[in-house]
Protein backbone atom coordinates (compact mmCIF):
# COMPACT_ATOMS: atom_id res chain seq x y z
CA UNK A 1 0.00 0.00 0.00
CA UNK A 2 1.25 3.43 -0.84
CA UNK A 3 0.99 6.74 0.94
CA UNK A 4 -1.63 8.65 -1.06
CA UNK A 5 -1.16 12.08 0.42
CA UNK A 6 0.73 14.09 3.01
CA UNK A 7 -1.68 16.42 4.80
CA UNK A 8 -0.27 19.60 6.26
CA UNK A 9 -2.64 21.13 8.80
CA UNK A 10 -1.88 24.54 10.27
CA UNK A 11 -3.72 24.08 13.57
CA UNK A 12 -4.42 21.39 16.12
CA UNK A 13 -8.16 21.67 15.46
CA UNK A 14 -7.50 20.83 11.82
CA UNK A 15 -5.44 17.78 12.86
CA UNK A 16 -8.33 16.45 14.91
CA UNK A 17 -10.83 16.88 12.09
CA UNK A 18 -8.48 15.06 9.71
CA UNK A 19 -8.78 11.99 11.95
CA UNK A 20 -12.46 11.75 11.09
CA UNK A 21 -12.07 12.64 7.40
CA UNK A 22 -9.29 10.18 6.62
CA UNK A 23 -8.75 6.55 7.51
CA UNK A 24 -5.41 4.84 8.10
CA UNK A 25 -3.54 8.03 9.00
CA UNK A 26 -0.20 8.30 10.68
CA UNK A 27 1.24 11.38 12.32
CA UNK A 28 4.51 12.62 10.89
CA UNK A 29 6.63 14.45 13.47
CA UNK A 30 10.36 14.62 12.65
CA UNK A 31 10.13 11.48 10.55
CA UNK A 32 13.55 10.10 11.47
CA UNK A 33 11.96 6.77 12.42
CA UNK A 34 8.64 6.81 10.58
CA UNK A 35 9.97 7.48 7.08
CA UNK A 36 12.39 4.57 7.40
CA UNK A 37 9.64 2.32 8.75
CA UNK A 38 7.48 3.16 5.74
CA UNK A 39 10.37 2.61 3.35
CA UNK A 40 11.13 -0.76 4.94
CA UNK A 41 7.48 -1.83 4.90
CA UNK A 42 7.15 -1.92 8.69
CA UNK A 43 4.34 0.62 8.57
CA UNK A 44 1.97 1.29 5.72
CA UNK A 45 -0.30 4.26 6.36
CA UNK A 46 -2.34 5.72 3.49
CA UNK A 47 -2.13 9.27 4.73
CA UNK A 48 0.51 11.16 6.68
CA UNK A 49 -0.43 14.12 8.84
CA UNK A 50 2.64 16.37 8.91
CA UNK A 51 2.67 18.40 12.14
CA UNK A 52 5.59 20.56 10.95
CA UNK A 53 3.47 23.69 10.40
CA UNK A 54 1.77 23.76 13.79
CA UNK A 55 3.54 26.48 15.73
CA UNK A 56 1.62 25.85 18.94
CA UNK A 57 3.35 22.47 19.29
CA UNK A 58 6.85 23.92 19.04
CA UNK A 59 6.82 25.97 22.24
CA UNK A 60 8.44 25.50 25.63
CA UNK A 61 6.59 27.46 28.31
CA UNK A 62 6.63 28.03 32.03
CA UNK A 63 3.08 27.57 33.28
CA UNK A 64 2.71 28.12 37.03
CA UNK A 65 4.76 25.33 38.69
CA UNK A 66 5.35 23.38 35.50
CA UNK A 67 7.36 23.49 32.34
CA UNK A 68 5.21 22.59 29.34
CA UNK A 69 7.00 21.27 26.26
CA UNK A 70 5.20 21.01 22.92
CA UNK A 71 5.42 17.58 21.30
CA UNK A 72 7.03 19.03 18.14
CA UNK A 73 9.92 20.62 19.99
CA UNK A 74 13.11 19.34 18.35
CA UNK A 75 16.07 17.90 20.21
CA UNK A 76 18.04 20.91 19.05
CA UNK A 77 15.55 23.33 20.61
CA UNK A 78 15.48 21.25 23.81
CA UNK A 79 19.24 21.25 24.12
CA UNK A 80 19.48 25.00 23.47
CA UNK A 81 16.57 26.17 25.64
CA UNK A 82 17.86 27.94 28.77
CA UNK A 83 14.80 26.92 30.71
CA UNK A 84 15.52 23.21 30.12
CA UNK A 85 19.17 23.48 31.11
CA UNK A 86 18.21 25.47 34.19
CA UNK A 87 15.60 23.06 35.55
CA UNK A 88 16.25 19.66 34.01
CA UNK A 89 19.92 18.85 33.70
CA UNK A 90 19.16 15.25 32.76
CA UNK A 91 16.88 16.24 29.90
CA UNK A 92 19.38 18.79 28.65
CA UNK A 93 22.19 16.23 28.50
CA UNK A 94 19.98 13.59 26.99
CA UNK A 95 18.81 15.93 24.22
CA UNK A 96 22.31 17.22 23.56
CA UNK A 97 23.77 13.75 23.18
CA UNK A 98 21.12 12.25 20.93
CA UNK A 99 21.96 11.34 17.32
CA UNK A 100 23.91 13.92 15.34
CA UNK A 101 23.39 17.65 14.68
CA UNK A 102 21.35 16.74 11.59
CA UNK A 103 19.14 14.33 13.52
CA UNK A 104 18.71 16.74 16.45
CA UNK A 105 17.44 19.41 14.07
CA UNK A 106 14.75 17.06 12.83
CA UNK A 107 13.80 14.63 15.59
CA UNK A 108 11.20 15.69 18.15
CA UNK A 109 10.51 14.93 21.80
CA UNK A 110 7.03 13.68 20.89
CA UNK A 111 8.36 11.34 18.23
CA UNK A 112 10.89 9.90 20.65
CA UNK A 113 8.10 9.06 23.11
CA UNK A 114 5.48 7.80 20.66
CA UNK A 115 7.88 5.66 18.67
CA UNK A 116 8.38 3.75 21.93
CA UNK A 117 11.85 2.41 21.19
CA UNK A 118 13.45 0.45 24.06
CA UNK A 119 16.59 2.58 23.80
CA UNK A 120 14.83 5.96 23.48
CA UNK A 121 16.98 8.67 25.06
CA UNK A 122 14.33 11.06 26.31
CA UNK A 123 11.87 8.63 27.89
CA UNK A 124 13.96 7.60 30.94
CA UNK A 125 14.49 11.28 31.73
CA UNK A 126 10.80 12.07 31.46
CA UNK A 127 9.84 9.13 33.65
CA UNK A 128 12.39 10.07 36.33
CA UNK A 129 11.14 13.68 36.23
CA UNK A 130 7.47 12.66 36.79
CA UNK A 131 6.43 13.99 33.39
CA UNK A 132 2.81 13.87 32.28
CA UNK A 133 1.76 13.39 28.66
CA UNK A 134 -1.20 15.28 27.22
CA UNK A 135 -2.94 13.30 24.50
CA UNK A 136 -5.81 14.84 22.54
CA UNK A 137 -8.52 13.73 20.14
CA UNK A 138 -11.46 15.61 18.62
CA UNK A 139 -13.64 14.63 21.60
CA UNK A 140 -11.38 14.62 24.62
CA UNK A 141 -8.04 15.36 26.20
CA UNK A 142 -6.36 12.82 28.45
CA UNK A 143 -3.48 13.19 30.88
CA UNK A 144 -1.29 10.24 31.69
CA UNK A 145 2.04 9.99 33.47
CA UNK A 146 4.85 9.01 31.16
CA UNK A 147 5.64 6.15 33.51
CA UNK A 148 2.11 4.74 33.38
CA UNK A 149 2.04 5.17 29.60
CA UNK A 150 4.83 2.64 29.26
CA UNK A 151 3.74 0.33 32.10
CA UNK A 152 0.36 -0.06 30.41
CA UNK A 153 1.59 0.54 26.89
CA UNK A 154 -0.85 -1.67 24.97
CA UNK A 155 -3.82 -0.02 26.64
CA UNK A 156 -2.53 3.54 26.87
CA UNK A 157 -0.58 4.03 23.66
CA UNK A 158 -1.70 6.82 21.36
CA UNK A 159 -4.55 5.65 19.14
CA UNK A 160 -5.22 6.47 15.53
CA UNK A 161 -7.54 9.36 16.38
CA UNK A 162 -5.21 10.84 18.99
CA UNK A 163 -2.20 13.09 19.02
CA UNK A 164 0.38 13.75 21.73
CA UNK A 165 0.40 17.52 22.17
CA UNK A 166 2.32 18.38 25.31
CA UNK A 167 4.68 17.06 27.91
CA UNK A 168 4.32 18.61 31.36
CA UNK A 169 7.19 18.44 33.84
CA UNK A 170 6.88 19.73 37.41
CA UNK A 171 9.42 22.43 38.11
CA UNK A 172 10.84 21.22 41.41
CA UNK A 173 14.21 21.70 42.99
CA UNK A 174 16.09 18.50 42.36
CA UNK A 175 19.39 17.12 41.21
CA UNK A 176 18.97 15.29 37.94
CA UNK A 177 21.37 13.36 35.76
CA UNK A 178 21.50 11.21 32.66
CA UNK A 179 24.06 8.93 31.11
CA UNK A 180 24.01 6.90 27.95
CA UNK A 181 26.44 4.12 27.20
CA UNK A 182 26.78 3.87 23.43
CA UNK A 183 29.32 2.34 21.09
CA UNK A 184 30.61 5.74 20.03
CA UNK A 185 30.00 9.42 20.73
CA UNK A 186 27.76 10.53 17.87
CA UNK A 187 24.81 8.68 16.41
CA UNK A 188 24.97 5.98 19.05
CA UNK A 189 21.93 3.94 20.00
CA UNK A 190 22.08 3.43 23.78
CA UNK A 191 23.23 0.00 24.97
CA UNK A 192 22.17 1.07 28.43
CA UNK A 193 20.99 4.43 29.69
CA UNK A 194 19.93 5.77 33.06
CA UNK A 195 18.19 8.89 34.30
CA UNK A 196 18.04 9.88 37.94
CA UNK A 197 16.32 12.56 39.96
CA UNK A 198 17.11 13.36 43.60
CA UNK A 199 15.27 15.65 45.99
CA UNK A 200 17.41 16.51 48.96
CA UNK A 201 16.28 17.88 52.32
CA UNK A 202 18.74 18.71 55.10
CA UNK A 203 21.44 16.65 53.41
CA UNK A 204 19.22 13.58 53.28
CA UNK A 205 17.51 12.05 50.29
CA UNK A 206 13.85 13.03 50.44
CA UNK A 207 12.82 11.46 47.18
CA UNK A 208 14.73 9.47 44.60
CA UNK A 209 13.78 8.30 41.13
CA UNK A 210 15.87 6.13 38.84
CA UNK A 211 14.78 5.00 35.40
CA UNK A 212 16.70 2.48 33.28
CA UNK A 213 16.53 2.36 29.49
CA UNK A 214 17.54 -0.20 26.84
CA UNK A 215 17.32 -3.02 29.40
CA UNK A 216 13.77 -4.09 28.66
CA UNK A 217 10.94 -3.49 26.21
CA UNK A 218 10.37 -0.04 27.72
CA UNK A 219 12.28 2.07 30.24
CA UNK A 220 11.31 1.33 33.84
CA UNK A 221 11.89 2.63 37.37
CA UNK A 222 13.55 0.57 40.09
CA UNK A 223 11.03 1.24 42.85
CA UNK A 224 12.57 -1.02 45.46
CA UNK A 225 15.83 0.89 45.22
CA UNK A 226 14.06 4.26 45.24
CA UNK A 227 12.40 3.42 48.58
CA UNK A 228 15.55 1.99 50.08
CA UNK A 229 17.55 5.22 49.77
CA UNK A 230 14.99 7.64 51.25
CA UNK A 231 16.32 9.27 54.44
CA UNK A 232 19.91 8.31 53.65
CA UNK A 233 22.74 10.64 52.75
CA UNK A 234 23.86 11.09 49.14
CA UNK A 235 26.96 8.92 49.70
CA UNK A 236 24.70 5.98 50.23
CA UNK A 237 23.80 5.96 46.51
CA UNK A 238 27.19 4.39 45.86
CA UNK A 239 26.77 1.63 48.44
CA UNK A 240 27.21 -1.96 47.26
CA UNK A 241 23.64 -2.89 48.10
CA UNK A 242 22.34 -0.04 45.92
CA UNK A 243 24.40 -1.17 42.95
CA UNK A 244 23.31 -4.74 43.62
CA UNK A 245 19.65 -3.72 43.35
CA UNK A 246 20.36 -2.23 39.92
CA UNK A 247 22.13 -5.37 38.82
CA UNK A 248 19.21 -7.50 40.00
CA UNK A 249 16.70 -5.27 38.25
CA UNK A 250 18.53 -5.61 34.94
CA UNK A 251 18.90 -9.36 35.40
CA UNK A 252 15.19 -9.75 36.12
CA UNK A 253 14.24 -7.67 33.09
CA UNK A 254 16.37 -9.33 30.42
CA UNK A 255 17.22 -12.75 31.94
CA UNK A 256 17.26 -14.65 28.69
CA UNK A 257 18.93 -12.10 26.48
CA UNK A 258 22.49 -12.67 25.49
CA UNK A 259 23.46 -9.10 26.38
CA UNK A 260 22.33 -9.67 30.00
CA UNK A 261 25.77 -10.53 31.53
CA UNK A 262 27.23 -7.36 30.00
CA UNK A 263 24.32 -5.07 30.79
CA UNK A 264 23.94 -6.12 34.44
CA UNK A 265 27.57 -5.10 35.02
CA UNK A 266 27.41 -2.03 32.79
CA UNK A 267 24.39 -0.63 34.62
CA UNK A 268 26.52 0.00 37.72
CA UNK A 269 28.99 2.18 35.84
CA UNK A 270 26.22 3.92 33.94
CA UNK A 271 24.41 4.68 37.21
CA UNK A 272 27.59 6.21 38.68
CA UNK A 273 28.04 8.29 35.55
CA UNK A 274 24.43 9.51 35.83
CA UNK A 275 25.15 10.52 39.45
CA UNK A 276 28.28 12.36 38.33
CA UNK A 277 26.20 14.10 35.71
CA UNK A 278 23.72 15.17 38.38
CA UNK A 279 26.37 16.41 40.81
CA UNK A 280 28.42 17.99 38.04
CA UNK A 281 31.59 16.45 39.40
CA UNK A 282 33.63 13.28 39.19
CA UNK A 283 32.93 10.85 42.00
CA UNK A 284 34.64 7.68 40.84
CA UNK B 1 1.01 13.79 -7.18
CA UNK B 2 1.24 16.89 -5.02
CA UNK B 3 2.50 20.35 -5.71
CA UNK B 4 5.46 21.78 -3.85
CA UNK B 5 7.26 25.11 -4.06
CA UNK B 6 10.61 25.83 -2.47
CA UNK B 7 13.71 27.90 -3.00
CA UNK B 8 16.85 25.97 -3.83
CA UNK B 9 20.11 27.87 -4.07
CA UNK B 10 18.23 31.14 -4.43
CA UNK B 11 15.95 29.96 -7.23
CA UNK B 12 12.25 29.29 -6.77
CA UNK B 13 11.05 25.89 -7.99
CA UNK B 14 7.52 24.50 -8.26
CA UNK B 15 7.05 20.84 -9.12
CA UNK B 16 4.39 18.14 -9.06
CA UNK B 17 5.85 15.22 -7.11
CA UNK B 18 4.80 11.91 -5.54
CA UNK B 19 3.86 12.48 -1.86
CA UNK B 20 6.68 10.34 -0.47
CA UNK B 21 9.48 11.86 -2.55
CA UNK B 22 12.44 12.63 -0.33
CA UNK B 23 14.13 16.00 -0.48
CA UNK B 24 17.26 14.14 -1.62
CA UNK B 25 15.46 12.74 -4.68
CA UNK B 26 13.83 16.09 -5.37
CA UNK B 27 17.26 17.72 -5.49
CA UNK B 28 18.98 14.98 -7.49
CA UNK B 29 16.24 13.73 -9.80
CA UNK B 30 13.89 16.68 -10.23
CA UNK B 31 16.43 19.49 -10.17
CA UNK B 32 19.32 17.37 -11.49
CA UNK B 33 21.70 18.74 -8.89
CA UNK B 34 23.98 15.77 -8.33
CA UNK B 35 26.32 17.27 -5.75
CA UNK B 36 24.16 16.01 -2.90
CA UNK B 37 25.07 12.37 -2.35
CA UNK B 38 23.12 9.43 -0.99
CA UNK B 39 25.17 7.33 1.41
CA UNK B 40 23.26 5.18 3.84
CA UNK B 41 19.74 6.53 3.22
CA UNK B 42 19.09 6.17 6.97
CA UNK B 43 20.36 9.40 8.50
CA UNK B 44 23.60 7.87 9.74
CA UNK B 45 26.25 9.14 7.34
CA UNK B 46 25.45 12.76 6.51
CA UNK B 47 26.48 12.47 2.83
CA UNK B 48 23.10 13.92 1.83
CA UNK B 49 23.38 16.93 4.19
CA UNK B 50 21.76 20.15 2.97
CA UNK B 51 21.06 23.45 4.70
CA UNK B 52 17.39 24.26 5.26
CA UNK B 53 16.69 27.75 6.60
CA UNK B 54 20.17 27.91 8.12
CA UNK B 55 20.28 24.48 9.79
CA UNK B 56 21.69 21.21 8.49
CA UNK B 57 19.45 18.23 7.74
CA UNK B 58 19.85 14.81 6.19
CA UNK B 59 17.91 15.25 2.95
CA UNK B 60 17.22 11.49 2.90
CA UNK B 61 15.05 11.89 6.02
CA UNK B 62 12.99 14.86 4.94
CA UNK B 63 10.01 14.70 2.60
CA UNK B 64 10.19 17.21 -0.22
CA UNK B 65 6.61 18.24 0.51
CA UNK B 66 7.59 19.18 4.07
CA UNK B 67 9.93 21.80 2.57
CA UNK B 68 7.10 23.90 1.16
CA UNK B 69 8.17 27.55 1.30
CA UNK B 70 11.61 26.79 2.71
CA UNK B 71 15.05 27.88 1.57
CA UNK B 72 17.42 25.06 0.72
CA UNK B 73 21.15 25.35 0.07
CA UNK B 74 23.04 22.51 -1.58
CA UNK B 75 26.73 22.32 -2.38
CA UNK B 76 26.03 23.85 -5.80
CA UNK B 77 24.62 26.93 -4.13
CA UNK B 78 27.56 28.06 -2.03
CA UNK B 79 29.88 29.27 -4.77
CA UNK B 80 29.61 31.49 -7.82
CA UNK B 81 32.40 32.06 -10.33
CA UNK B 82 34.92 31.30 -7.61
CA UNK B 83 35.01 28.59 -5.01
CA UNK B 84 33.71 29.30 -1.53
CA UNK B 85 36.53 29.78 1.03
CA UNK B 86 35.55 26.50 2.72
CA UNK B 87 35.91 24.68 -0.61
CA UNK B 88 39.28 26.34 -1.20
CA UNK B 89 40.43 25.32 2.26
CA UNK B 90 39.41 21.68 1.68
CA UNK B 91 41.50 21.63 -1.51
CA UNK B 92 44.47 23.42 0.02
CA UNK B 93 44.93 21.07 2.97
CA UNK B 94 43.97 17.93 1.01
CA UNK B 95 40.90 17.25 3.11
CA UNK B 96 39.33 15.39 0.18
CA UNK B 97 40.12 11.83 -0.83
CA UNK B 98 37.25 9.95 -2.43
CA UNK B 99 35.10 13.05 -2.11
CA UNK B 100 31.81 11.37 -1.34
CA UNK B 101 31.41 12.93 2.11
CA UNK B 102 32.80 16.30 1.02
CA UNK B 103 29.62 18.15 0.01
CA UNK B 104 28.00 17.24 3.32
CA UNK B 105 31.13 18.09 5.31
CA UNK B 106 31.39 21.48 3.64
CA UNK B 107 27.74 22.31 4.27
CA UNK B 108 27.98 21.28 7.93
CA UNK B 109 31.07 23.48 8.27
CA UNK B 110 29.30 26.32 6.49
CA UNK B 111 26.22 26.18 8.72
CA UNK B 112 28.52 26.36 11.75
CA UNK B 113 30.72 29.20 10.51
CA UNK B 114 27.71 31.19 9.24
CA UNK B 115 26.33 31.16 12.77
CA UNK B 116 29.57 31.36 14.70
CA UNK B 117 32.67 32.56 12.93
CA UNK B 118 34.62 32.17 16.19
CA UNK B 119 33.76 28.48 16.61
CA UNK B 120 36.27 26.47 18.63
CA UNK B 121 37.85 23.21 17.47
CA UNK B 122 35.48 21.36 19.78
CA UNK B 123 32.51 23.05 18.15
CA UNK B 124 33.89 22.19 14.72
CA UNK B 125 34.18 18.54 15.68
CA UNK B 126 30.67 18.61 17.04
CA UNK B 127 29.39 20.29 13.87
CA UNK B 128 30.72 17.55 11.59
CA UNK B 129 29.91 14.70 13.99
CA UNK B 130 26.98 13.68 11.82
CA UNK B 131 29.14 13.37 8.71
CA UNK B 132 31.08 10.16 8.26
CA UNK B 133 34.34 10.08 6.32
CA UNK B 134 35.97 6.72 5.69
CA UNK B 135 39.13 8.07 4.02
CA UNK B 136 40.71 10.99 5.79
CA UNK B 137 40.43 10.21 9.48
CA UNK B 138 38.91 13.67 10.02
CA UNK B 139 42.18 15.39 10.96
CA UNK B 140 42.56 17.06 7.56
CA UNK B 141 38.92 18.02 7.55
CA UNK B 142 39.22 19.82 10.88
CA UNK B 143 42.38 21.54 9.56
CA UNK B 144 40.40 22.64 6.53
CA UNK B 145 37.57 24.05 8.63
CA UNK B 146 40.11 26.00 10.70
CA UNK B 147 41.75 27.36 7.57
CA UNK B 148 38.34 28.27 6.16
CA UNK B 149 37.59 30.12 9.38
CA UNK B 150 40.76 32.20 8.91
CA UNK B 151 39.89 32.91 5.29
CA UNK B 152 36.34 33.93 6.16
CA UNK B 153 37.52 36.21 8.95
CA UNK B 154 39.81 38.02 6.51
CA UNK B 155 37.04 38.71 4.02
Amino acid sequence: MEVLDVLKPETLTEVKSLFTEYQNCKILAGGTDLLLDIKNGKQSPQYLIDLGNIKALKKIEKVRKDIVIGSMVSFKTLSEAKIIKQYFNSLYHSAKGMGSPQIRNLATIGGNIINGAPAADITPCLISLDATLVIESAEYERFISCEQYFIDYDKEKVRENEVLTKIIIPKKKRLTGFYKLGKRNSLAIARVNTAISIEVKQNKIKRFAVCLGAVGRYPFRVLELEKMVVGKSLDYLLADEVLEKLENAVFASIKTRKTMPFKKEAIKGVFKKALENAYGEVIL
Amino acid sequence: MIKVTMTVNGKLYTREIPPMMRLLDFIRDELKLKGTKEGCGEGECGACTVIIDGDIYNSCMVLATSCEGKRITTIEGISGAELHPIQEAFLEVNAVQCGYCTPGMILSAKALLDKNINATEKEMKEAISGNLCRCTGYQKIIEAVKLAQKKLKKR
